[in-house]
């Protein structure tokens, strides 16, 4: 393991990417603030925009940087460097990571200001459950990539995670114990809450570790 | 692993594979032995799908043979393995840069990666090559951007240059620039250069070994004036009925009624008396081009395996 | 240096033979004096971009023929041998002679057919030489 040659390839890949980064960083920041603005519908709209650019930032990073290494054929560029198969899958995989990590967190930490800012102190309980369920997604996605190498199959997977979002904040709201807390002044977690990111924080180290043993198990480079 | 220093001769190898074999779906390389001398060039000349590629990314490393052992540079060669990439230069004919960013960027990146890139080097090639650090990959045409590809590996001045068809699709001048400095490489005796084709003029006048293959398998191995020596073209005016002698080395390329053409890879002076005993008139003994040998030599091995 | 020699692939010869030729041609004409310098092997390689093995080969044959001499770590010099060019000049001649006579023997053509023709052909080519002067 070449910790040089992953440091470059690392910033290599956020070098190319910093356009559509600076992008979602900038778009989640404006629907964030929307969300918190004290009107109801806005504050809707707000949140259906931050779920928006999540999907969408994790599509576009895992085309940009994964998937358009096969189309354009730059990756045979960069297997032919003095890099392993374990750095570049090292670099590549952090740095995308890393890139979904910047709008993601910036979102979360934002809508968490916004239930203090609206007053509504106990919507802070679903966040990480809707945001984790975002990341989850997200990770099938790369790990998605890495497997079939496939644009489509990416896709379908995007697609079924945004369905099962829906589906999701569906039955989040209508479970009584969440209800509840989102209407009280208190804060306290529910079990159920606490259920659910665990099994979304296991999904995430398990579509992690496939995609890496997956990447690294390779003989072939290209 | 056989060791790279021959005893009985002495002669130095830069790279070697002996009995390796891949298969794909569908596409299998067959037992492809394979030695590469320090300080020559080396023409690989194959028809499209004749397995030039993967053997040359097998010696690169970047594929992994399921038989067979490959070395390079002294070291043996494994697809997880990173540094013996470090002396070897690949180009391939389907390698692609990042669109959107410069020459220069990409310049700055391989050069962040390589010890031994060379500043002032690379700067000469900029200007031999007519290209200009800042322009964007994206607006190159062909041609600029094989040239741009061959800096990058050129400027770190690799010992072992595995060139995947750098001349495909290139017009003569820039085939001409490239050439040129290739062969500037060539005044080193300490540098190899592995280069591929499908069309024999590309490679042949600088290579001083020429391997044919074809199908996954090594068809035929000499050099360009050996070959060149050793094939005949044949013309000759035969009776009816007559039918070509099981003669080593013999084969009937056409016949047009009485007059049939043959080819003959390894002619003597005796030849042609041994012919005429036959009963048939000699018309003309030629030389055949390099391509024709090749494809006359492809059609062998074909009719060989079938048979 | 190297710009004297040109090599045809379009020539079906072998290149080693062109390279040979080439330079026993300057010598006969003088253009290579006695003890003038040779290039080396890879840089006249690396000139006329043809392989080390196709200019080894050559200087290995005009060295076995005599026209050129290899010092040991110093590369190859024209030979200073008294004759040299008129000795290549006759060997020129008798290798065009030759390939005449194996063609015609390969034609099944006869000693005095062969000598016919060349008295024939001789005569041709004097007389447009001399139509041309004039």
């Amino acid at each position: 393991m070449n910790l040089q040659a992953i440091r470059i390839l690392f910033l290599k890949d956020l070098f190319l990417s910093r356009r559509p980064l600076f992008a979602y960083f900038v778009a989640g920041m404006a629907a964030s603030a929307l969300v918190c603005v004290p009107n109801t519908t806005l504050t809707f709209i707000g949140f259906i925009l931050v779920v928006t650019v999540a999907i969408a930032a994790g599509i576009h990073l895992i085309g940009t940087l994964m998937l358009s290494e096969f189309t354009d054929q730059t990756r045979l560029f960069v297997m032919s460097l003095p890099i392993s198969l374990l750095d570049y899958s090292i670099g590549k995989i952090s740095v995308v990571l890393t890139t979904y990590l910047i709008p993601w967190t910036s979102m979360f930490a934002c809508l968490v200001i916004a239930t203090y800012v609206l007053g509504k102190p106990g919507n802070v309980v679903v966040l990480p459950a809707i945001f984790l369920f975002l990341l989850c997604g997200f990770m099938l996605q790369l790990m998605t990539a890495v497997i079939s190498e496939s644009v489509g199959w990416t896709i379908c997977v995007m697609v079924a995670g945004n369905v099962g979002l829906n589906v999701f904040m569906m039955k989040l709201f209508a479970n009584a114990e969440v209800a509840a807390t989102i209407k009280s002044d208190v804060l306290s977690w529910p079990l159920v809450i606490l259920q659910i990111i665990s099994v979304e924080l296991l999904i995430i180290a398990l579509a992690l570790v496939a995609a890496f043993l997956f990447q690294t198990r390779q003989r072939d480079l290209v | 692993m056989k060791k790279e220093l021959d005893s009985s001769t002495a002669t130095e190898l830069a790279a070697s594979m002996e009995g390796v074999s891949k298969s794909y779906k569908h596409f299998k390389l067959r037992s492809i032995d394979f030695s590469l001398e320090k300080g020559t060039v080396a023409g690989l000349i194959g028809p499209n799908g004749a397995g030039k590629s993967t053997t040359m990314r097998i010696l690169m490393g970047l594929v992994q043979p399921d038989e067979g052992t490959v070395s390079a540079l002294g070291k043996s060669i494994s697809s997880s393995e990173a540094s013996s990439k470090q002396d070897i230069g690949y180009f391939s004919d389907d390698m692609r840069l990042y669109k959107p960013e410069s020459i220069g960027w990409h310049m700055q990146f391989v050069r962040s990666l390589y010890p031994s890139w060379d500043d002032g080097y690379a700067a000469q090639l900029l200007d031999r090559f007519g290209l200009i650090a800042h322009q964007i990959v994206k607006g190159l045409s062909h041609g600029q951007r094989v040239k741009a590809m061959l800096l990058l590996i050129l400027a770190r001045r690799p010992k072992l240059l595995i060139l995947d068809e750098p001349t495909n699709g290139l017009d003569p001048v820039a085939k001409h620039e490239i050439l040129t400095e290739l062969m500037r490489i060539v005044e080193d005796d300490s540098r190899t250069i592995l280069y591929s084709s499908h069309n024999t003029q590309d490679v042949e006048q600088i290579s001083d070994s020429i391997t044919f293959i074809d199908r996954g398998r090594v068809i035929a191995s000499s050099n360009r004036d050996e070959f060149v020596e050793r094939w005949k073209r044949i013309r000759i005016h035969a009776p009816d009925g007559w039918k070509t002698p099981s003669m080593e080395g013999l084969r009937l390329e056409s016949s047009h009624r009485n007059l049939h053409v043959l080819s003959l890879s390894n002619f003597h002076e005796q030849v042609p008396n041994q012919l005429q005993q036959s009963g048939i008139v000699i018309e003309a003994v030629e030389s055949m081009t390099l391509e024709e040998i090749f494809v006359s030599s492809v059609m062998r091995g074909r009719e060989e395996i079938q048979s | 240096m190297h710009s004297w020699i040109t090599i045809s692939l379009g020539d079906p010869r072998p290149l080693y033979l062109q390279v040979i030729e080439q330079v026993k041609r300057r010598v006969a004409v003088g253009d290579l004096p006695p003890g003038a310098e040779l290039p080396s092997i890879r840089e006249l390689a690396a000139g006329l971009k043809v392989s080390v093995i196709t200019i080894k080969r050559a200087y290995l044959e005009l060295e076995r023929d005599g026209v050129i001499a290899t010092r040991q770590g110093k590369g190859s010099v024209v030979a200073d041998k008294p004759g040299l060019q008129a000795s290549i000049q006759e060997g020129e001649l008798r290798d065009h002679l030759k390939q005449a006579v194996s063609l015609g023997l390969l034609l099944g053509k006869s000693k005095t057919d062969m000598q016919r023709r060349i008295a024939e052909i001789y005569e041709q080519t004097q007389k447009v030489a001399n139509e041309k002067r004039t």
